[in-house]
């Protein structure tokens, strides 16, 4: 008979939560982060504006190779691209947008499979794009300290999005 | 292929269409061959900020929608306003890029379309091209070499211009445009889309120097610039505060748009002593700041520049912008690509390569 474990493991806890206390050390956990992506990879991103979604995302693609030193907010085009080492790497932001329909119909699904890793901001507004594969990053200002930030990783979505 | 006949009294009829984001715009200029100038003659704009405000901002496939059903009765009024038939046009331009890929579309294909029908031909203009001609519609453009700042909700960059269809980004944005910084900032003092304007608005009765934000990249050797951090200080100084009130509101919109105002300024006057140029150009939809043209104006008399600004309603997306580049490409006898599409991701410096 096959061991199996007694109680099944909780998806939707965390698989990495952690204190971060400075821009810099966003910066790492990121870059640390970016080691475990591969081509084909989709990251949500999940927290308020000013939370870090974007300071998150920029140390990514470094660590994944992009060498652009301007990488400008996806707020207004939508989609930026940029070529990565051995990956092309998309950042989305989807904070404009109102559903799927929408997405679907300027190409999302195209940018969600090899070579291009994917990293979506705002990723509330059509959650049905997104499948079981996805990585979920959640950002989050804490109350006592305006610099601090808490980072969760997790394979579902988060509780509060 | 347009031919020219540069003599007094012949002029030729630019049909233009803008779609590429959140106007419909259509406008015919009429251009004189004798000395390359010209007027409007007749301008529509359908903008859809009020479809669009329940959502906090564009919405691309509802652009599109709306785009599409906007434009053929738009062109047939601005005809008739005109007194023009089709074939009294000598030529159709539409934005052709970069922009949203839907909107483009509809612009593009609409244009194609017409100009097949009727025989007449179509020239392709890049969005950012017109914004940085604009001065040129109602008054005469600087001479060539001239610095555009072009600052708006999706972009903010330095160009400069040593000819038509001869461009050089010399400085951009790292990360959030200015018009974004104003927009987020907006979002985060809870007010209504878009926020530009409205945090202009309450600027107005404002302390700027209450709170003390960032001037990102002021001190940094180069062109270009950064709004993210600004977005995020003004985020801890609403978390500092609590509650805001009004007159919080009115002073950190104050504080906000001096320092995005500080550095466009700075690094606009700086771009020109090191390019060695001596008029300026100001476009795109925050160039309509008023604290930003009465800054300018005020520093750069000191420094023997010249600020050229647009009329206010040429400032923000348009079609006479994009009617008044096609009209300097055909003056100018320089030829547009002939195999071309609706291209979102159009850069500047491709814009004779294609």
């Amino acid at each position: 008979m096959r061991w199996l474990p007694e109680v099944p493991p909780d998806r939707t806890r965390p698989v990495t939560e952690k204190r971060l206390h400075s821009e810099a050390e966003t910066v790492a956990f990121a870059e640390e982060f970016a080691h475990t992506l591969k081509p084909g990879d989709v990251v949500a991103m999940h927290g308020d504006l000013g939370a870090g979604k974007s300071v998150f995302c920029r140390a990514v693609m470094r660590a994944l190779g992009v060498k652009d030193e301007a990488m400008p907010s996806p707020t207004f085009a939508i989609i930026q691209e940029y070529e990565g080492k051995d990956c092309r790497v998309a950042h989305m932001d989807w904070y404009r947008l109102t559903g799927g329909d929408e997405l679907d119909a300027i190409g999302v699904r195209d940018y969600m499979q090899p070579p291009w890793i994917c990293l979506i901001e705002w990723p509330g507004r059509a959650p049905e794009l997104l499948d079981a594969s996805t990585r979920h990053v959640k950002l989050a200002c804490v109350d006592d300290d305006l610099e601090v930030r808490r980072v969760e990783v997790l394979t579902t979505w988060p509780k509060q999005a | 292929m347009i031919r020219l006949f540069r003599e007094e009294g012949s002029s030729l009829f630019v049909l233009a269409i803008e779609s590429s984001c959140d106007e419909t715009a259509v406008a015919i200029y009429q251009g004189e061959l004798i000395n390359g100038r010209g007027r409007i003659v007749a301008e529509r704009v359908a903008s859809q900020i009020a479809t669009h405000a329940p959502f906090g901002g564009v919405v691309p496939e509802i652009a599109s929608r709306e785009h599409l059903a906007a434009l053929p009765p738009m062109v047939d009024a601005l005809l008739g306003e005109a007194d023009l038939a089709w074939q009294g046009l000598d030529a159709i331009a539409v934005t052709a890029g970069p922009g949203l890929m839907g909107a483009l579309l509809v612009g593009v294909s609409y244009a194609k379309a017409a100009g097949m029908a009727h025989g007449i031909p179509v020239i392709p203009v890049h969005h950012m091209e017109g914004h940085l001609l604009a001065p040129g519609i109602t008054g005469d453009l600087p001479a060539f070499p001239f610095i555009t700042l072009l600052v708006s909700g999706g972009h903010t960059m330095l160009v400069r211009v040593d000819g038509i269809g001869q461009y050089h980004v010399i400085g951009q944005t790292l990360d959030d445009a200015a018009g974004e910084c104003f927009d987020k900032s907006a979002r985060l003092l809870g007010l209504a889309y878009p926020g530009g304007p409205e945090i202009s608005r309450l600027a107005a009765f404002g302390d700027a120097a209450r709170f003390d934000l960032p001037r990102p990249m002021l001190n940094k050797d180069n062109l270009n610039f950064s709004f993210s951090g600004l977005k995020t200080a003004v985020m801890y100084t609403v978390r500092n505060a609590g509650n805001l009130t009004k007159d919080m509101r009115c002073d950190l919109a104050a504080s906000i748009e001096i320092a995005v105002v500080d550095v466009l300024v700075k690094k606009s006057l700086c771009a020109c002593h090191q390019e060695n140029v001596t008029h300026l150009v100001v476009a795109g939809g925050v160039a309509a700041n008023r604290h930003l043209r009465r800054q300018l104006e005020g520093e750069a008399a000191g420094r023997e520049i010249t600020v050229h600004l647009p009329d206010l309603r040429y400032c923000t997306d348009n079609a006479a912008m994009i009617a008044y580049a096609a009209f300097q490409y055909c003056w100018s006898d320089i030829h547009g690509p002939v195999d071309w599409d609706a291209n979102p991701r159009w850069r500047l410096v491709d814009i004779n390569k294609s």
